[in-house]
C-alpha cells in the first residue's frame, strides 16, 4: 500500500468517525428535545474542522513517518501522472454522488417541509461524497487505473 | 469544434438560462412577498421542464447535424477533460453548499437554505460545463 493510498483510507475512516460523532450528538439532542435539533453552528464547525484538518494531518503524518522509515529520506507525497489520474476520476465521481445527495435532500425537503432535515441531509450529502472520494482513490490505486 | 464542445456549449447556454429563469421567479416572488420566498415547487417542476425540453431539443439537433459524432464513445483526450471539469465542478458545488449550511446554522433561514443548496447546484453544474468548454479551447 503506497502513501497515497494509506493516507486516503485514513482520511475516509476519519470523515466516517467523525460523522458518526456528529450523527450521535444530534441524536442525542433530538432525544431530549423529542424532536429533530436544529443544527448548531459550535458543532458543525467542530466535525468540519475535523474532516478538514485532521485528513491534512493524517497526510502529514503517514509521509513524515514513511519518509523516517525509508532510507535516504526520499519524498514519496509527490504526485505524478498515474496518481493525478486517479485523483480527477475520484473527485470527478465524487461530485456526482453530491449531486444525488442534494437532490435527494431538496426532495426530501419538500416531504417533510423541515429546514432541519435539509441541513442534516446536505451535510451527510457532503461527507458521504468526500468518503466516495476516499474510498474511490483507494479502489483506483487497486486497479492500476 | 469537437461535439463534446458542442454539446458542452448547448448545455452551459441551457443550465445558464433555466437558471436565471427560476431565479427571476424566485427574486420577483420575494419583492412580492416582502421577505425570502418560501420553495414552491412549482418552481422547481417549471426550471426541471425547461431544462429537460432545451437540452432534448438542442442535443437532438447536435446529433442530427453530427450522427457519427454522436454515436462515438469518449476518448481518452476527452474523458481527462471530462474527469478535470468535474473535479473542479465539485469544487464550484461544494463551497457554496457549505456557505449555504453555515449561513443556516446562524441565522435560521430555512427558506434561504433551499433557495442557496439549489443555487451551489446549478452553480455545480454550469461549471462543470463551462470547464470543458475551457479545457477544450486550451487544447488538453
Amino acid at each position: 500500500m503506497n502513501f497515497w493510498e494509506k493516507g486516503f483510507l485514513t482520511t475516509g475512516i476519519v470523515i466516517v468517525l467523525t460523522a458518526s460523532a456528529y450523527a450521535g450528538h444530534v441524536w442525542l439532542q433530538s432525544q431530549h428535545a423529542g424532536l429533530l435539533a436544529a443544527p448548531q453552528l459550535g458543532p458543525f464547525l467542530i466535525a468540519l474542522g475535523i474532516c478538514i484538518g485532521v485528513s491534512f494531518l493524517a497526510l502529514g503524518l503517514i509521509a513524515f513517518f514513511d519518509r523516517a522509515r525509508r532510507e535516504g529520506g526520499q519524498r514519496i507525497d509527490m504526485i505524478d501522472e498515474r496518481e493525478m489520474l486517479v485523483s480527477l476520476h475520484a473527485v470527478a465521481g465524487s461530485g456526482h454522488v453530491q449531486s444525488f445527495g442534494i437532490y435527494v435532500s431538496l426532495i426530501a425537503f419538500f416531504i417533510h417541509r423541515d429546514a432541519n432535515v435539509l441541513f442534516y441531509t446536505v451535510f451527510a450529502a457532503t461527507l458521504a461524497a468526500d468518503v466516495t472520494r476516499c474510498a474511490l482513490q483507494v479502489i483506483n490505486y487497486k486497479r492500476s487505473l | 469544434m469537437p461535439f463534446r464542445e458542442k454539446t458542452a456549449w448547448a448545455m452551459a447556454l441551457i443550465l445558464i438560462g433555466g437558471g436565471a429563469f427560476y431565479l427571476n421567479m424566485v427574486i420577483a416572488t420575494s419583492r412580492a412577498l416582502g421577505q425570502t420566498a418560501p420553495p414552491l415547487i412549482g418552481f422547481v417542476i417549471a426550471y426541471i421542464v425547461v431544462i429537460v425540453i432545451a437540452s432534448v431539443v438542442l442535443m437532438s439537433a447536435l446529433a442530427v447535424t453530427s450522427p457519427r459524432e454522436a454515436e462515438a464513445p469518449a476518448d481518452e483526450r476527452e474523458r481527462i477533460i471530462a474527469d478535470r471539469a468535474g473535479n473542479w465542478a465539485g469544487y464550484v458545488m461544494v463551497v457554496p453548499a457549505l456557505g449555504a449550511l453555515w449561513h443556516f446554522a446562524v441565522n435560521q433561514d430555512g427558506d434561504m437554505l433551499f433557495h442557496l443548496v439549489f443555487l451551489s447546484l446549478m452553480l455545480g453544474q454550469i461549471a462543470e460545463y463551462i470547464f470543458q468548454i475551457v479545457l477544450y479551447r486550451q487544447g488538453v
